[in-house]
C-alpha cells in the first residue's frame, strides 16, 4: 500500500515535472505566434517553392504580401510561363488571377483544401482561411525544456480537413518545429517540418517548410523563404481586386 | 431408284413443287437480304465511327490507359509515326494529345475536350474538315492559337468566328495550364466534335506542358477486317514496351458491345423468319404427303421398305430445297446487287452511336449468302422428318383405305 502510495506520488511529480499546466491565456497567445509566424501584423516575403512527385519537379519563385490572417496577396514572379499568376484572399473569400487569359476566378470555399499550383499545400495553407488559435481546441500534450507538443481538435464550426493537428513548438523560441496532420479516423495524412531557423530581428523564424504526404510515395513540396520583412508598412490597396488584376 | 423416283415425284405434281419451291426461294432471299442489311448497316456505323474518331487502332502508354494521368504519354511520337508510315496496310496515322478543361468566353463556362493535333496529319485520318460548319478559310486548320470549337461549346458559350476563348486546366507538372485562343473554325452538329476545342499539336503541348509528347497515336488502316494482322506487326516498330497497341472494339468498348447486343437482338428477328418459312414448308410438304397416304399405303403394301419410303421423302424435299437455293441465289443476289448500289433512302434521317445515317447501307458479303443456305438446307432436313415419320408409321392398310 505503501509503495502504491509513494509510486504514484512519483508518477505525479513526474508528469508535473514533464508537464506543467499551461493557461488558455497561454496556449493561446503560442498559438497566435505559430499562426503569426510569417505574417506578423504585415509581412512581406519572396520564396521559392519546389514540388517534387514521382513525375516531375518544378519550382516556383513568389512574392507575398500579408496583413493580419485577414489578407494575403501571392504573385509568381517564376517561371515565365506561369509570371504573374496572382492569389488574393481578403477575409474568407478568395481569387485567382490568370494574366494571360486576363481571367480572375474564385476559389469556392469548398476549394479550401484542394492543391496550390499542384504541390501539396492547400490554398487554407496559404491563405490561412483558419486559424489555429480561433478555430481549434487546444489540449496540452507534453511539455519539455525544448519543446511544446500541443493537439488541436477543430471546433464544431470549423470546416477543417483535419481530425486533429498536433503541433510541435520550441519552448523558448515559439517557432514551430513539427506540424502532423491526422485524419478523422485518426490517420496520419501529412507532416510539415520546419527547418533552417533563422533570427529575423527579436524573432526566431524557420526559412524552410517541408511538407511529406504520406499517402504518396516520393512526393514532397518544399518553401524556402528568401527573404521576409516583417511589421512593414502596407497600402491598403495591395489587398484588392484592382491589384490582383494588374499587369505585372 | 430411289432418286429417280424422288425427282420423278417432284416433277409430277408441278404446281405443288413450284409452290413450296416458291415458298423457300422467298424465304431465302428475305434471310440473305436482312444479314447483308444488318452486316452493312453495322459496318457503314463501324466505318462512320472509326473513320470520323478513334481510327481503327491506337497506340497508348500503358500506364496511361490505367489512370489517365497526362504524365504517361508518349515520348518518341514523330519516329514511331514515321516507322507506321512504312507500313503498307496503314492509310493514315495521326499523333494528338486529349484532355479536359474548363472554357470560358463571354461570361459563361464550359467543360471542353481538348484535342491536339497536326492538320494535315488528322485531316488524312478523320476528315475533320469535311465536317467544319464554318471557318475562316484563311487558314488550314488548328493551329498556334488558332482553334475550331464543336457547335455545343460555340453555342453555349455564345462564340463566332474570330472571338476569343479563354481555357484552363492542369499542366502535366502540375502548373495550371491557361491560354487565350482565337475561334477560327466552328464544327457541325455531331458527336465527336461536339465539346472538343481543336487546337493544332504544338499548342495542346505547350498548353499542358508537354513538350514533345503526345497522348496517343490513332492509326487508320486500307482494311478494317485486317486488325489482327496488322496489330501483330506493329508490336515490333513501337520500339518501346510501355507502349500498346490496341484495335478500336477495345478502345470504345462500350460502344462496341452495345453494338454487339444490338445483332444479338437481330439474330431472333433471323430465326422469326427462318420459323416462318419452315413452318410454309412443312405446311407444303405435308399436304402433299397427305394428298399421297393412299399412293404410300400401295408402296407399302407392294413391299417397299419403310425406310427407302422414309429416304424418298426426305430425298424429295432436300431435292426440292436445292433447286429453290439455286433459283433463291440468283433472286437474292439481284436483289442486294440492286440494293448495295442505290441504298434505301430514309425518309427521316436515323441516329445511332450519336451518328446521322441517311441511307440504310447494304454489304455484298459471301456470308449473306451462304449462312441463310445453311439455315434452310437445316430447316428443311428438319421439316423432312414429319413426314418420313408418318411414312414409317403408316400401316399398308390404313393407307389403302384412305380415300
Amino acid at each position: 500500500m505503501k509503495f502504491l502510495i509513494f509510486s504514484t506520488l512519483l508518477f505525479y511529480s513526474f508528469t508535473q515535472a514533464t508537464a506543467q499546466p499551461m493557461t488558455d491565456a497561454e496556449l493561446k497567445a503560442l498559438l497566435k505566434k505559430v499562426d503569426r509566424i510569417y505574417r506578423s501584423d504585415t509581412s512581406h516575403s519572396t520564396m521559392t517553392m519546389k514540388i517534387k512527385t514521382p513525375q516531375f519537379e518544378r519550382s516556383l519563385t513568389m512574392e507575398s504580401w500579408t496583413r493580419g490572417l485577414d489578407y494575403t496577396f501571392m504573385t509568381i514572379l517564376a517561371p515565365v510561363k506561369d509570371k504573374g499568376i496572382s492569389t488574393l484572399k481578403r477575409k474568407s473569400k478568395m481569387w485567382n488571377y490568370f494574366p494571360k487569359i486576363n481571367k480572375v476566378i474564385k476559389i469556392p470555399p469548398s476549394m479550401m483544401l484542394s492543391s496550390w499550383m499542384g504541390s501539396d499545400f492547400t490554398n487554407d495553407d496559404f491563405v490561412k482561411e483558419s486559424s489555429y488559435q480561433d478555430d481549434y481546441f487546444a489540449k496540452l500534450l507534453k511539455r519539455t525544456k525544448v519543446m511544446v507538443s500541443i493537439e488541436l481538435t477543430p471546433k464544431s464550426d470549423t470546416s477543417s480537413l483535419w481530425g486533429k493537428v498536433i503541433i510541435d513548438i520550441h519552448a523558448a523560441k515559439y517557432y514551430p518545429i513539427k506540424q502532423v496532420f491526422y485524419d478523422e479516423s485518426g490517420e496520419k495524412i501529412r507532416t510539415l517540418e520546419f527547418s533552417h531557423v533563422k533570427a529575423l530581428g527579436a524573432r526566431m523564424v524557420p526559412m524552410k517548410m517541408t511538407l511529406t504526404p504520406h499517402h504518396k510515395k516520393d512526393q514532397y513540396t518544399e518553401i524556402l523563404y528568401n527573404k521576409i520583412d516583417f511589421d512593414v508598412p502596407l497600402k491598403a490597396s495591395v489587398f484588392t481586386r484592382r491589384n490582383l488584376q494588374k499587369r505585372r | 431408284m430411289i432418286f429417280k423416283l424422288a425427282l420423278r415425284n417432284i416433277f409430277r405434281q408441278k404446281r405443288r413443287t413450284v409452290l413450296t419451291i416458291m415458298m423457300m426461294c422467298f424465304g431465302y432471299t428475305l434471310l440473305a437480304f436482312t444479314y447483308a442489311l444488318s452486316e452493312g448497316s453495322y459496318n457503314s456505323i463501324i466505318e462512320a465511327f472509326t473513320s470520323q474518331s478513334t481510327g481503327h487502332l491506337q497506340i497508348h502508354n500503358k500506364s496511361y490507359l490505367e489512370n489517365q494521368n497526362l504524365f504517361y504519354s508518349i515520348t518518341d511520337a514523330p519516329k514511331m509515326i514515321q516507322n507506321l508510315e512504312r507500313d503498307k496496310s496503314i492509310k493514315a496515322v495521326s499523333a494528338r494529345i486529349t484532355g479536359g478543361a474548363l472554357a470560358f468566353a463571354n461570361n459563361k463556362t464550359a467543360g471542353v475536350k481538348i484535342v491536339g493535333f497536326n492538320a494535315l496529319k488528322e485531316q488524312a485520318l478523320t476528315h475533320y474538315e469535311n465536317r467544319v460548319f464554318e471557318k475562316d478559310s484563311t487558314i488550314n486548320g488548328p493551329s498556334g492559337t488558332y482553334v475550331y470549337i464543336g457547335k455545343k461549346v460555340a453555342r453555349i458559350l455564345k462564340l463566332k468566328l474570330g472571338d476569343s476563348l479563354a481555357m484552363i486546366s492542369s499542366g502535366v507538372d502540375g502548373s495550371i495550364a491557361n491560354d487565350l485562343y482565337t475561334v477560327k473554325g466552328i464544327m457541325k452538329g455531331s458527336p465527336f466534335d461536339d465539346n472538343s476545342v481543336y487546337l493544332g499539336l504544338n499548342a495542346a503541348q505547350e498548353f499542358f506542358s508537354l513538350h514533345n509528347q503526345v497522348t496517343h497515336v490513332s492509326v487508320l488502316l486500307h482494311n478494317i477486317g485486317s486488325f489482327p494482322a496488322a496489330v501483330n506487326r506493329m508490336a515490333p516498330l513501337l520500339s518501346n514496351t510501355k507502349y500498346i497497341v490496341r484495335p478500336w472494339q477495345k478502345i470504345e468498348s462500350s460502344f462496341y458491345k452495345a453494338m454487339e447486343a444490338d445483332k444479338k437482338g437481330n439474330t431472333i428477328t433471323e430465326l422469326i423468319i427462318v420459323l416462318m418459312v419452315s413452318i410454309g414448308v412443312l405446311n407444303t410438304i405435308l399436304m402433299s404427303m397427305l394428298e399421297r397416304t393412299r399412293e404410300f399405303g400401295l408402296l407399302k403394301a407392294l413391299g417397299t421398305k419403310p425406310l427407302q419410303l422414309a429416304g424418298m421423302v426426305t430425298l424429295e424435299v432436300l431435292l426440292t430445297s436445292f433447286i429453290s437455293l439455286a433459283i433463291g441465289v440468283v433472286l437474292a443476289y439481284a436483289v442486294i446487287y440492286y440494293f448495295s448500289i442505290f441504298g434505301i433512302q430514309y425518309s427521316e434521317p436515323m441516329t445511332y452511336g450519336g451518328m446521322t445515317f441517311s441511307e440504310l447501307t447494304v454489304e455484298f458479303s459471301t456470308k449473306a449468302f451462304l449462312r441463310p443456305a445453311v439455315v434452310i438446307l437445316l430447316s428443311s432436313a428438319l421439316v423432312a422428318l414429319v413426314p418420313s415419320y408418318r411414312v414409317l408409321k403408316l400401316k399398308p392398310i390404313d393407307g389403302l383405305k384412305d380415300f
